[in-house]
């Protein structure tokens, strides 16, 4: 039983997380889900760790003010580590490939930026990877990586700006 | 609620955070430096009086449950493509909503608190 | 350029051999086929079967991609052996192994039951409400060009199953139907003279059967003839959503 599901965890991951051979829509999809369930893993993670502008866990009713803004502080000690500020750079580009490319994917599923059926006279290029699509996609990325060099600048102050 | 009505709600709740998410990230990092968003009140884009401010810790709230809606229902869809199967599918609904609810429970104490303790 | 015309001259099979009736059946053998010019996948397979190893099991017949009985995995992806020439694939071993997501019923055939009956599950057929005029009618119907352009790509399909071994979906949801049942649902959705219309779309809001696609596009990526399945999931979702 705990080999069978084992097995079917490792075939989901194989295909889920393996998008060699099959162009860039099968990219997109890894790399969605992917930055997916991280940013919702990240989500719990911010929401658990904002918690502690007020106290922490523990506080149910407004707390002394000194107190929250001493655990906030240490909060913040805690948080000041360059591992956790790479994971947040990292953060960054999945946040912001993960927007531009949802919205794409949206307006794929109306079937808005895709281009219409058409008689498949070689050489043939599927109507459903359209330029405009593709488009989307390579901005999505592109977008990605300014954000997340706009995040190493403000976490390590790389660029100066 | 029908599978069609969730994945419709998906789209829209991912659209809306596009809006919540932008204010929420141009608080912390456009309008102000980033140290000074993480101070924790001393500044008027500092932590404690982004909560202050109504509209602010408003967007907070919005953010909070369509990031929980979305997030979770897209945990939910992997989850659910990973196996098949009726007591599996149902636990994982199960477990996805308390998660999600759980989250933001705390979340809405946060902001009701922090909203409070800013007014001083 | 000597290097590549002696590649030319002779290439390495290494073909995925399963017997159900032995204990270790799994496994690669290496076979080596001397390679012509033109020469295609299909052609090194029979002539593997014929001089080397009459044990070797295939499923083919019509040697034109028409058939679509001669779907595997060549060299990794999803393709019809007939279609698919040596030269082009430019390597000097050619993996062939069978079709992913199906179940392997000997070396590279496989089981395309679930398949087929998942094609049968979209009523694949022009459904009117008027019965006695869908059973007896003698009357034709008249198309004009825009409404034939509407699902007319989608109607080339062959049933050849590579859309399905290569989606990502498939491999771990069964309950999903797949590119090729779903295009064939949108292909006769689109029909004008259908009038299957919300029976049709009804059975499609449960959560398995069509919202799984996230648009991988690996299906249209790998359709040997051009149907583009996942412009067709994308339009039958559009549907779902504006009128279902």
């Amino acid at each position: 039983m705990a080999g069978v599901g084992v097995s079917v965890v490792v075939n989901a991951l194989k295909t889920w997380l393996i998008p060699l051979r099959y162009g860039v829509e099968r990219w997109s999809y890894t790399l969605q889900r992917v930055s997916g369930v991280a940013i919702t893993l990240y989500f719990v993670a911010h929401v658990v760790e904002t918690g502690n502008v007020v106290g922490g866990a523990g506080v149910w009713s407004v707390p002394p003010y000194e107190f929250a803004e001493m655990v906030w502080n240490e909060t913040k000690t805690f948080l000041a580590n360059p591992l956790f500020d790479a994971g947040l750079a990292l953060l960054a580009f999945m946040i912001f490939f993960h927007t531009v490319n949802g919205v794409r994917l949206v307006l794929a599923h109306f079937g808005i930026i895709l281009g219409k059926p058409t008689r498949p006279e070689y050489p043939y290029r599927a109507a459903s990877m359209s330029k405009a699509q593709r488009g989307v996609f390579w901005l999505s990325v592109l977008l990605a990586v300014a954000a997340m060099v706009y995040a190493l600048d403000v976490f390590f102050k790389v660029l100066q700006l | 609620m029908k599978e069609k009505t969730v994945m419709l709600l998906h789209y829209i709740t991912g659209l809306g955070i596009i809006v919540a998410g932008g204010i929420h990230l141009a608080t912390v990092f456009l309008l102000s430096p980033y140290h000074l968003s993480m101070e924790f009140d001393n500044n008027p884009f500092a932590v404690l009086s982004v909560y202050r401010n109504i509209l602010l810790a408003g967007t907070l709230e919005v953010l909070l449950v369509l990031v929980a809606f979305h997030g979770f229902n897209g945990l939910r869809v992997v989850l659910q493509e990973l196996y098949q199967g009726k007591t599996y599918t149902k636990a994982v609904n199960i477990i996805v909503s308390v998660v999600a609810v759980a989250l933001v429970v705390y979340g809405t104490r946060t902001i009701l608190i922090a909203h409070q303790l800013g007014q001083g | 350029m000597d290097r590549g015309e002696k590649g030319l001259q002779e290439v390495k099979f290494k073909v995925f051999r399963y017997d159900p009736d032995k204990k270790d059946g799994k496994g690669f053998q290496t076979y080596t086929v001397p390679v012509s010019k033109g020469m295609t996948v299909l052609q090194g397979l029979m002539y593997i079967k014929e001089k080397l190893d009459q044990t070797l099991s295939m499923r083919f017949s019509c040697r034109m991609a028409t058939c679509g009985s001669c779907g595997m995995t060549i060299n990794g992806l999803p393709r019809l052996a007939c279609y698919t020439l040596i030269q082009e694939l430019k390597t000097r071993t050619i993996v062939v192994e069978p079709l992913r997501n199906f179940p392997v019923i000997k070396d590279l055939a496989t089981d395309f039951e679930e398949f087929f009956s998942k094609h049968r599950s979209v009523n694949p057929y022009l459904i009117r409400i008027d019965t006695h005029e869908q059973e007896k009618s003698n009357v034709s119907y008249t198309q004009s060009d825009e409404e034939v352009e509407k699902y007319l790509q989608f109607a080339y399909c062959i049933k050849c199953g590579l859309c399905y071994a290569a989606c990502p979906v498939v491999a771990t949801d069964k309950q999903f139907l797949g590119p090729q049942a779903l295009a064939q649902l949108y292909r006769y959705l689109a029909d004008s003279r259908d009038e299957g219309g919300e029976e049709r779309l009804r059975p499609l809001s449960d959560g398995h059967s069509l919202l799984r696609c996230h648009f991988a596009a690996s299906c249209s990526q790998v359709c040997p003839k051009g149907v583009d399945p996942a412009l067709a999931i994308q339009l039958l979702r559009r549907e779902l959503f504006l009128r279902g």
